[in-house]
């Protein structure tokens, strides 16, 4: 168990590397020359323009440019973004808690409805309660999530003045976007849920404890559900990525001040540090989740092999 | 889901990929999927017949027309026509979908199955790589990509491509690794078959279902990344009619002119439904493992 961790966390380190490379490099392919986007708008000579470079380290070799971008990521620096001339951490701090927030909230629910949907489908297996509910989640998993969170604010915002369609602030204002992007992602958790739960109601020990005579509940909440639910948690992960990246958008839709705004205004910009600092922080945030997923993962799972 | 119909009878001595096909053509999943997908394809062919307006055209004494008889779908707030806006749309979805999944598979072929056959220390070196680019969560990996290459419509395919690629990578590699251990391939190794030789004719036509798969599963990915791209501005630009597009500054007509935000989203979805229909019921026939 200790070895599967300490392997775990170590083969952590090339990939957290690797991300280092690839969040450099997103500078380097750029086409054009990041002083002319330094400098949009501005008069420069080239004076101005040897000397921004000079200061940027732009003449250095390429491995010394990527030894300068790993100081600054070792002393959280990650350079000053060029729109709003403050340091990109700061700007990150200041907006990447809401998007977590959001993040969050709509796991929680996508986790709640998600389990409860698949966990009834596969207790009532052909009936309409399943059909039903296959059917709609079908249709979730078919829908741009952008759409769904206009259509809500189009039929729940409008008609319930006392949640906020737009902005942010409150746990009111949470409300609209956290349902937009739970909804979707229940709808993989209910099937999900579903195929498991069908999968282990067919094992021996269920039909074991049918033949002991428990209760149908106890049978499913104690034997079945635990069992089912292990594998759920492994897609629980990749979940928190999908809603990551949702959030970017629905962000969008319902005007929330979070990282996923920022992010897209600063592409619009061309503001290359805070591109390249919002990347690093998701992708080390993600990769963190991750790990504490799978580590949860072989908690949960005692039959796991550690190699 | 279906198994009466699936155990129906099928003439002894049928090839496999027939009996699939035939397995196939009896689920209703994959009928109404592979029925709405003809029609989107169809529309996409013919959308200079059934287009009512020309798509582009402007005409703003008329913009924000409600759905009746000049605007089968109503209008947007430049005039336009929405119906013949979607059905041109039509296009340009069928074309993100089918490129985006084209560079998934050709990149994912050529480093899946060398991966997958080569193994050691090539494949230790080259899966840390790919674990890099799963270290962002795969919109982001798009997001990040036309960051750098800049937004437009074929940067956004290029960038979904590529946000596609590490599942295309891994499914073909596990695959390849499952297959060259068969004896059919080892007998082939050992008459002397190049590598190149044993991986084109021995292990790729032994490994097309779970491509086939994923091929049908990843369009409607593909589509809505898209999409999502163009809506929030860095996909396909304006006057495009692309759907993701169409919805951009709708949000500012969602009462006065509902139907600008509803029938756009609407063809997304059908389309994204379609490819799911078809896929899970691809899974059902082609996966024994689901079976």
């Amino acid at each position: 168990m200790v070895e599967y961790i300490s392997k775990r966390i170590l083969f952590l380190i090339p990939v957290l590397i690797g991300i280092t490379i690839f969040v450099f490099l997103m500078r380097v392919f750029v086409p054009g020359d990041p002083v002319d986007i330094m400098l949009f708008g501005q008069p420069s000579t080239p004076e101005i323009r040897e000397n921004l470079r000079q200061q940027l380290g732009l003449n250095e070799p390429i491995i010394v440019q990527y030894g300068i971008f790993m100081r600054g990521v070792f002393r959280g620096d990650l350079g000053n973004s060029l729109r709003s001339r403050q340091p990109v951490t700061v700007e990150i701090a200041d907006h990447f808690p809401n998007t977590i927030r959001l993040t969050l909230a709509s796991l929680s629910l996508a986790i709640i409805i998600g389990i409860f949907t698949g966990v009834l489908s596969a207790i009532y297996k052909d009936s309409w309660v399943d059909v039903l509910s296959m059917l709609i989640s079908l249709i979730g998993i078919s829908m741009p999530a952008f759409w769904l969170g206009l259509l809500l604010i189009m039929n729940v915002g409008v008609r319930v003045p006392w949640i906020p369609v737009m902005g942010s602030g409150t746990w009111r204002h949470l409300i609209l976007p956290a349902f937009t992007l739970g909804l979707i992602a229940s709808a993989i958790i209910a099937r999900m849920t579903r195929s498991c739960m069908l999968d282990v109601l067919q094992k021996e020990y269920i039909r074991t404890a049918r033949a002991k005579g428990l209760a149908e509940k106890r049978i499913i909440y104690k034997h079945a559900l635990r069992n089912a639910l292990i594998p759920v948690v492994t897609i629980v992960g990749m979940q928190f990525g999908y809603l990551l990246g949702g959030a970017f958008i629905i962000e969008i839709v319902f005007n929330y001040t979070g990282i996923g705004v920022q992010a897209i205004n600063a592409i619009m910009w061309r503001d290359f540090p805070m591109i390249q600092g919002i990347t690093l922080v998701v992708a080390f945030t993600f990769v963190m989740v991750n790990l504490a997923v799978d580590l949860l993962y072989s908690l949960l799972n005692p039959q796991i092999r550690y190699d | 889901m279906n198994n009466k119909t699936s155990r129906k009878f099928i003439k002894p001595h049928t090839p496999q990929w027939k009996r699939n096909l035939i397995i196939l053509s009896r689920k209703n999943s994959a009928r109404i999927g592979g029925a709405i997908l003809l029609i989107i394809i169809l529309t996409a062919i013919f959308a200079p017949f059934i287009a009512t307006h020309d798509p582009y055209k402007m005409d703003i004494i008329n913009r924000l027309t409600p759905p009746g008889e000049d605007f089968i779908l109503g209008s947007d707030n430049m005039g336009r026509d929405i119906f013949s806006r979607i059905i041109y749309g039509t296009r340009i979805t069928l074309q993100i979908g089918f490129i985006a999944v084209t560079i998934g598979l050709v990149i994912g072929l050529f480093f899946g199955l060398l991966t997958g056959y080569l193994g050691g220390v090539f494949d230790l070196v080259f899966m840390r790589f790919v674990d890099v680019l799963m270290a962002f969560p795969p919109f982001l990996l798009a997001l990040a990509i036309v960051a750098v290459l800049g937004p437009s419509l074929t940067n956004a395919m290029i960038a979904v491509g590529i946000g596609g690629l590490p599942i295309f990578i891994r499914t073909i590699r596990s695959a390849t690794m499952e297959a060259k251990v068969e004896d059919y391939v080892e007998a082939s190794i050992a008459q002397g078959a190049s590598t190149s030789r044993v991986l084109i004719k021995h292990i790729l036509p032994n490994i097309t279902s779970p491509i086939i798969i994923l091929v049908t599963l990843r369009f409607p990915v593909a589509i809505l990344s898209a999409a999502a791209l163009s809506f929030i501005g860095l996909g396909a630009q304006p006057p495009t009619p692309e759907w993701g597009a169409l919805l951009v500054g709708a949000r500012a007509y969602i009462r006065a002119a509902p139907w600008v935000v509803n029938y756009p989203g609407l063809a997304i979805m059908i389309t994204v439904l379609a490819f799911n229909l078809l896929g899970n019921a691809l899974r059902d026939v082609f996966d024994p493992r689901v079976r």
